[in-house]
């Protein structure tokens, strides 16, 4: 059981480049400070975001957790708050609707109908092995004709909730627990995020979120993607695809080894090769000594044609929703593949419009040097924790996703108090 | 201030030369720059324009000998000027591209140009030529994979002319020569009469997004139509005769193409006395004759230097709506088994396996990714069958 409010936090990345984790104080009458910061390379043991060797991984979880208490000063208590990082899992959004009709005496809507219809909304048919990871508040619908962000203090007849469910494979899901579990942390304490919901809440800002973003996190062994408009969540979801397959791309269209390929990419020599002005060709000493000279024109196609794959795959799950033509804040690209000029170019070509990079930028605490796209969902990962440690009322007992759900609803919806109206 | 827009024309490969050098004959090339870029020092010597205005690509690998039908020697000798092509390039506000698909030059060579104009963020208008079905099917399958892999993906505006049209309108006896000739003319008047469309002067614009627009729907097929009449010819009947002129125009393909259009971009350039009740007339016949539903793009721009003449040109645009085992000429795709429409009998051909071994890397023992029936492990440019130059 969540019962007590604690100032030390931890997050989790379980990712298919790293496993890291931050360790932060959450002082209720002061900001985030982050205090600890481990790291380890995967290698290999998470493949596509996917567990696939369950001892190495905790192995090199243990080591990160050894790290991060050694740059911390002090040792983790393991039943201190954690949210971790879950990513692949088949996970997607589903959109669900609940309605209830307004009974009280003078037809005004109270937190009672809202919570009663987003209750309801929640009651979702899903396949036996999907497990629901949380779900996010999207707008509200009065009496089938006025869409509002909030309709406390309304009056109606009927109030229909829209919410999108966040929801994967059970098993998968399982083994990221099983994993934190594992290495000790108590199994009420840990909290299993969607990983794009985590990237967004590390580097959207209210105002984006306000006007319509679209995020790409786009990691080494997967790219998430979530749609946020009036600051609700529209459509969000995961491809098993990152900058791995980039990289392995060029691995064999280049005949490099794969592990050459990293450390181009790792040095951001891979980035200076694109942009070289004068050269042509990319110099690879082979292991007999000859150097091969690589068309430059060699690594744009391939990297070209992979992204332009990748982001449209994006576009086509986005274009569902008909919404890219409201997002006013255009796009925001993180993850460690943001840092390739090539994917923000593909980025404004695919999606038609403005994109930054995201990274954390707000962080406080020695440990500065995760303000990299990089670290965007970590970091993502520790704000919940924060806010869920500040704000969350231990004493209520509820269970630990109902206390996620209402949390993640509260942070995604800021604007509870804007009395905002649209006609639909 | 001169608010003339910046357009060069720029032929790539034996046939882009050979067509630039026809547009240097036109009254109206003045107002472009023209660029001629070959592998083969032969075919840029035959070329008539300034030699300034020439590069001779690769000339420190290929020696000036072309790159005998080889696309991926063609890309890697581009590739290799391609500091010269950025600054010869930089500073236009359109570029016009020409060339023939099928062989090594251009084949190799426009993708990394796509890439050139890309990185500086010029807008580019590629207009090739596919083979005649005459120069054999391996040629065309070339110039179809170079299409469908490679410029589609790429370029945001691609306009293919298959050769073939030219022989509905060709006499059965006529030379190959002359047959090259006749497209090399035609298409230079084609790339003149669109590049007009989009230089200065504009009275009802149509502009490069309006095609780009049009065009984002990838898979679709286009001809091309020019009609060109003076007062002098017709001066009572100058609108129906050039109207006639431009349904004639060998790379339109006759009057079927235009009844079967989706989308139309119509435009009508003329003299200083271009009357408005032309224009109306041009274009309301215009509207006649294709579907009601297509989509109508029309623009009128004046030219001092046409004096009493006018051109109408008419770009028409037929998204292909066949699945994907169609490919974007019609013709059959390498490995795809063709069927006889009516019985559903598999035809005589032959069909070969395909070279490549595809590879799954360091991905090789996950799980597979399988997205639109397509394993997403598998390297992208394998998929697509694309030939990745690793050097040597």
């Amino acid at each position: 059981m969540l019962k007590s409010q604690r100032n030390i936090i931890s997050a989790i990345e379980l990712g298919t480049s790293k496993i890291c984790v931050l360790i932060g104080n959450s002082n209720p009458n002061g900001q985030l400070e982050v205090i600890g910061h481990g790291e380890v390379p995967t290698e290999g043991s998470i493949v596509k975001g996917e567990i696939i060797d369950m001892e190495q991984a905790y192995e090199q979880l243990n080591a990160a957790i050894v790290e991060a208490d050694r740059s911390a000063g002090r040792v983790l208590n393991h039943n201190q708050l954690s949210v971790i990082n879950v990513t692949a899992c088949n996970i997607d959004s589903v959109h669900s609707v609940g309605t209830t009709i307004i009974r009280t005496p003078d037809q005004k809507i109270t937190e009672n109908e809202r919570d009663e219809a987003n209750q309801s909304a929640k009651i979702h048919n899903m396949p036996a092995d999907t497990v629901v990871l949380h779900s996010a508040e999207s707008f509200y619908i009065l009496d089938n004709a006025r869409r509002l962000r909030n309709p406390e203090g309304q009056i109606a007849d009927k109030l229909d909730a829209h919410i999108q469910i966040i929801r994967g494979n059970a098993n998968r899901i399982e083994n990221f627990k099983r994993l934190v579990i594992d290495v000790g942390f108590d199994e009420n304490s840990i909290m299993p995020i969607f990983s794009g919901t985590c990237s967004d809440m590390g580097i959207l800002s209210k105002d984006e979120k306000e006007r319509g973003v679209l995020l790409l996190d786009f990691g080494a062994g997967t790219t998430e993607y979530m749609v946020e408009y009036r600051e609700g969540m529209i459509t969000g979801g995961v491809f098993p695809i990152g900058f791995n397959h980039v990289l392995n791309d060029l691995s064999i269209g280049l005949d490099l080894p794969f592990d050459y390929c990293q450390k181009l990419a790792a040095s951001g020599n891979l980035e200076k090769i694109l942009n070289s002005k004068d050269e042509k060709f990319h110099d690879y000493p082979s292991q007999r000594g000859n150097v091969r000279k690589i068309p430059i024109s060699s690594f744009e196609t391939i990297i070209e044609m992979r992204l332009r794959e990748l982001f449209g795959l994006v576009n086509d799950a986005v274009k569902k929703e008909d919404i890219l033509q409201n997002l006013d804040a255009g796009g925001v690209l993180t993850g460690g593949g943001a840092l390739l000029s090539m994917s923000q170019n593909i980025f404004q070509e695919t999606f038609q419009c403005g994109v930054r990079i995201g990274q954390p930028h707000d962080v406080i605490g020695a440990s500065g040097e995760i303000t990299s796209p990089r670290y965007s969902m970590i970091y993502g990962a520790l704000k919940i924790a924060d806010d869920q440690n500040r704000n969350f009322d231990y004493s209520n007992s509820r269970t630990p996703l109902q206390a996620l759900d209402a949390m993640l609803n509260r942070l995604m919806n800021f604007g509870r108090n804007i009395k905002e109206s649209v006609s639909i | 201030m001169n608010t003339a827009k910046k357009i060069a024309i720029l032929g790539i490969g034996q046939a882009g030369c050979r067509t630039i050098s026809e547009i240097s004959n036109l009254r109206q090339a003045q107002n472009f720059t023209l660029f001629a870029v070959d592998t083969d020092a032969h075919t840029l010597a035959e070329c008539t324009i300034d030699d300034q205005n020439k590069l001779l690509a690769g000339s420190n690998w290929r020696h000036g000998q072309g790159c005998g039908g080889n696309a991926m020697a063609g890309s890697r000798a581009i590739s290799s000027s391609r500091t010269q092509l950025e600054s010869m390039l930089s500073g236009f506000d359109l570029i016009f591209f020409t060339g023939g698909l099928g062989r090594g030059s251009a084949t190799g060579g426009l993708p990394v140009l796509s890439s050139v104009v890309k990185k500086h963020r010029i807008p580019a208008i590629f207009v090739v030529t596919t083979p005649f079905k005459m120069e054999g099917l391996s040629k065309q399958r070339t110039a179809e994979a170079t299409l469908k892999n490679e410029l589609y993906p790429l370029a945001e505006v691609v306009l293919a002319l298959p050769n073939d049209l030219l022989f509905s309108i060709l006499p059965g006896d006529v030379s190959l020569e002359e047959a090259f000739r006749t497209s090399n003319r035609q298409i230079a008047k084609c790339v003149i009469s669109l590049a007009m469309i989009f230089a200065g002067g504009n009275l009802l614009p149509a502009n490069y997004s309006d095609l780009a627009e049009l065009l984002q729907q990838k898979k679709s097929s286009v001809s091309i139509g020019i009609g060109l009449c003076s007062a002098k010819d017709a001066p009572e009947e100058k609108n129906t005769l050039l109207i006639e002129r431009m349904l004639q125009s060998p790379l339109l393909g006759g009057v079927k193409k235009v009844k079967e259009a989706h989308a139309v971009i119509a435009s009508l350039l003329g003299g200083q006395d271009l009357k408005s009740a032309d224009c109306l007339h041009i274009f309301d016949k215009i509207r006649e004759i294709t579907p009601e539903n297509c989509r109508q793009i029309h623009s009128i721009s004046s030219d001092e230097s046409l004096g009493d003449s006018a051109i109408l040109s008419i770009i028409t645009v037929k998204f292909d709506e066949s699945n994907d085992f169609e490919s974007v000429l019609g013709y059959p795709e390498e490995g795809k088994m063709t069927r006889h429409k009516n019985n559903n009998a598999i035809s005589g051909e032959q069909l070969g396996l395909p070279l490549d071994a595809l590879s799954r890397g360091v991905m090789e023992h996950t799980a597979a990714t399988i997205i639109n029936n397509m394993d997403m492990d598998i390297p992208t440019f394998q998929r697509y069958s694309k030939k990745i130059d690793a050097g040597k």
